[in-house]
C-alpha cells in the first residue's frame, strides 16, 4: 500500500502509462486505505466497499480519457446513481438517486471513478463540517481540529490519500477554506463555469462546483473535464479554453498582483500574516509586480452573505417535503401539513432551521427592504470594489482564512463567530469571481495555512499561472500528515 | 433577542415545528444575527441598483424538445417512501 501514497493525477496517469500499476489494483488499494483509517478522520460517509466496487465495474474505460482510472471522492451533495446521497442530513437518510449529476457524468466519461461520498456540513451549510449528521471530519494534521467546511471531507481526503482528488462546492468559501485547513489546493470556479445540474442547490445565485487536489496542475486537469456550457444549467457560459493545464508553467514576470489591505489587517492571525507575506515575497522574486490595493467593502461581506444566502436556502429547502424522496417521519399524519411539519422538523438540523428562519424573516414583506434589498445593493458595491481594483491588477492575493484551523467545538455554539470565519471569502463569492487556495506552509503548531488567489470572472487561467508558479517554488503539498 | 411570537410565526411560515428549547435558542441566535446585520445601516446605498445575479446572462432559450434522461417513472417513484397507486404517490388529503 505504501506504493500508492502521494499519487497526484499526473503521477498516477504516468504510472498507468508505464504499466507500473493496474487500475483495479490502485482502486482496491485506495479502498483498503479508507477502510483502515476512515474511522479516525470521518471522511467518507455511508461507505460501503461493494457500492464502490460496483462504481468501478460500471465504468466504461477507454484509452485517451483525460482522467483515465483516477479514483476520487464525491461530496455528499452530488447526485450519483445507485449511491446513497444524503447531503449529510437526516432528511435524506436512505436516499439513492436514479440518475447522475451532469458533473458526475462528465467525470465518468473522462475515466474518473468514484470511491464514494464524503462528508460535508448539512446541505453544505457550515464552515467546519460540524453540522453534518455524521459528525465533523477531523483535521489530518491535528485530529483535535476541524478540517473546515463545508467541503471538509473533500479537503481532508487529499493529504490522507483517500482518493487522488475530490469534488466540492463553494457557495461562500466552502472549497477554499477547508483546502486551506488541510494543505490541499481548492479551486472555486467562476459562477457559471461548471454545470450545477444534479448538485443539491443551497444558494442558487452563489453555488459553484469545484474540486480539491494535491497540485495546481491537477486542478487545471480536472477543470478540463468539468467545465463548459450546459443545456441543463442556463447560468453556464461557453468554455473558450480547451486545456487549462497549459497555463501551468507560464512565466509570471510582469504579472500585477494586488494585496488588499483589508485582507492583512489586525483581524488576521500573526502567523497567518507572516506566511502570506513570505508567499508574496516568493511571487515578487519571480518577477511579479506587487501592489497594495483596497477593497473597502470587505467588512460588509459576511452580513450581505448571511442575508442573501439564507434567503436562497429557505427557498431551496422548500422542495424537501419528504413525499417524492427523502426520509419520512414515522409519526402518523392527520393531514398533509403534518407530513411536512414532522418530516422537516425531524430531518433538518439546527443550522438548517436557523438559516430557513432567517431567510423567511428577511424575505417577509416588512423586512424585505431593510434587509434583503439593502444587502443586494451592498452586494453591488462589493462587486464595484473588485471591478475597480481589477483595472489596476491581474490577480489579488491574501490569506484564505484569517485564522488557522480551530478546535472541534470551539465555534459551533455561536453562529455569528462561525460566520465570520469566511470574512475573506464571501466578498468574491458574492461577486461570482474565481479563486484558488494553494498551500502556503504551516504555523508553529504544524497546522496548514493557505494562500488565496482571486481573479476576475472567467479568468481561471490567471489562477493556474500564478498558483502553479508559487507551488513550484514551495511544494508544501509534499508535506503529508502521519496517519493514525 | 427576538420575540417568541415572531419566531413561532417564522417557523409556521417555514413549515417547521420547533420544540420549546429550540424556540428559545432561535430567539437568542436570530437576535444576535440580526444585530450583526445592523452593520449594513452605515452603508450609503442611495441610487445603487441591487444585484440579483452575477452571470450577466439573460434570456437563455432552447428548443422545446424532449431529451433522454435515462430515468424511468418506476425509478423515480421508488425514491418515495409513500404508497404508490396507479403510478402516483399517495399522501393524505390536501383539503
Amino acid at each position: 500500500m505504501t506504493m500508492l501514497e502521494n499519487f497526484t493525477i499526473k503521477s498516477l496517469l504516468d504510472a498507468y502509462a508505464s504499466k507500473k500499476v493496474s487500475k483495479e489494483e490502485v482502486f482496491n488499494a485506495y479502498l483498503d486505505r479508507i477502510e483502515k483509517y476512515n474511522q479516525t478522520y470521518n471522511v467518507y460517509v455511508n461507505f460501503d466497499r461493494e457500492t464502490s466496487m460496483q462504481n468501478f465495474k460500471d465504468m466504461q474505460f477507454q484509452d485517451g480519457q483525460i482522467l483515465h482510472g483516477i479514483p476520487y471522492g464525491l461530496k455528499d451533495n452530488f447526485i450519483h446513481k445507485n449511491n446513497f446521497v444524503t447531503a449529510c442530513s437526516k432528511l435524506l437518510e436512505g436516499f439513492k438517486p436514479s440518475f447522475d449529476s451532469e458533473v458526475v457524468s462528465k467525470l465518468k466519461k473522462s475515466g474518473a471513478v468514484s470511491l464514494g461520498m464524503v462528508n460535508t456540513d448539512e446541505f453544505t451549510c457550515g464552515a467546519s463540517s460540524e453540522t453534518s449528521i455524521y459528525g465533523p471530519t477531523l483535521n489530518p494534521y491535528d485530529t483535535t481540529c476541524v478540517s473546515g467546511g463545508s467541503s471538509g471531507g473533500s479537503a481532508a481526503l487529499v493529504p490522507l490519500d483517500f482518493g487522488v482528488f475530490a469534488m466540492g462546492t463553494d457557495t461562500g468559501g466552502s472549497i477554499r477554506q477547508p483546502a486551506s485547513f488541510c494543505n490541499a489546493v481548492g479551486l472555486k470556479v467562476s459562477y457559471g463555469r461548471v454545470s450545477r445540474s444534479g448538485v443539491l442547490s443551497m444558494a442558487s445565485s452563489l453555488d459553484s462546483i469545484g474540486h480539491l487536489t494535491k497540485t495546481v496542475y491537477d486542478a487545471a486537469l480536472v477543470l478540463n473535464a468539468t467545465a463548459g456550457l450546459s443545456k441543463e444549467d442556463s447560468t453556464t457560459f461557453a468554455n473558450q479554453i480547451e486545456d487549462y493545464t497549459k497555463f501551468c508553467g507560464e512565466d509570471i514576470s510582469g504579472v500585477r498582483i494586488g494585496v488588499p489591505v483589508e485582507y492583512m489587517d489586525e483581524t488576521v492571525d500573526s502567523e497567518v500574516k507572516e506566511k502570506i507575506q513570505a508567499a508574496i515575497k516568493v511571487l515578487e522574486s519571480k518577477g511579479a509586480i506587487i501592489k497594495e490595493v483596497s477593497l473597502p467593502m470587505t467588512k460588509y461581506g459576511v452580513a450581505v452573505y448571511y442575508i442573501v444566502n439564507p434567503s436562497e436556502v429557505s427557498t431551496n429547502m422548500e422542495r424537501y417535503d419528504s413525499i417524492r424522496y427523502g426520509r419520512r417521519s414515522e409519526i402518523e399524519p392527520k393531514e398533509l401539513l403534518d407530513i411536512y411539519l414532522d418530516s422537516r422538523s425531524e430531518g433538518f438540523g439546527i443550522e438548517m432551521k436557523r438559516r430557513i428562519l432567517v431567510g423567511s424573516m428577511v424575505l417577509s414583506a416588512e423586512s424585505y427592504e431593510s434587509y434583503y434589498l439593502k444587502a443586494q445593493k451592498v452586494r453591488t458595491l462589493i462587486i464595484n470594489d473588485f471591478k475597480k481594483v481589477f483595472e489596476e491588477v491581474d490577480v489579488l492575493v491574501g490569506p484564505v482564512c484569517p485564522i488557522p484551523p480551530f478546535k472541534v467545538g470551539e465555534k459551533s455554539q455561536d453562529p455569528v463567530t462561525m460566520y465570520t470565519v469566511d470574512a475573506l471569502l464571501t466578498p468574491s463569492a458574492l461577486a461570482g469571481l474565481c479563486g484558488i487556495s494553494v498551500p502556503a506552509g504551516f504555523n508553529s503548531n504544524g497546522l496548514p495555512i493557505g494562500l488565496q488567489i482571486i481573479a476576475p470572472h472567467g479568468c481561471e487561467d490567471r489562477l493556474f499561472k500564478v498558483g502553479h508558479k508559487f507551488e513550484q517554488e514551495t511544494e508544501y503539498y509534499k508535506q503529508t500528515p502521519d496517519l493514525i | 433577542m427576538l420575540d417568541r411570537e415572531l419566531v413561532l410565526k417564522l417557523a409556521q411560515l417555514s413549515k417547521l415545528k420547533l420544540s420549546d428549547e429550540e424556540v428559545l435558542k432561535m430567539q437568542n441566535d436570530l437576535g444576535g444575527i440580526f444585530e450583526y446585520f445592523d452593520i449594513l445601516n452605515s452603508v450609503d446605498t442611495q441610487g445603487v441598483n441591487p444585484t440579483y445575479q452575477v452571470s450577466g446572462i439573460e434570456n437563455v432559450v432552447f428548443e422545446d424538445e424532449i431529451h433522454d434522461i435515462n430515468v424511468t417513472p418506476e425509478e423515480l417513484l421508488n425514491c418515495s417512501n409513500f404508497p404508490k397507486v396507479d403510478n402516483q404517490i399517495q399522501t393524505n388529503s390536501i383539503l
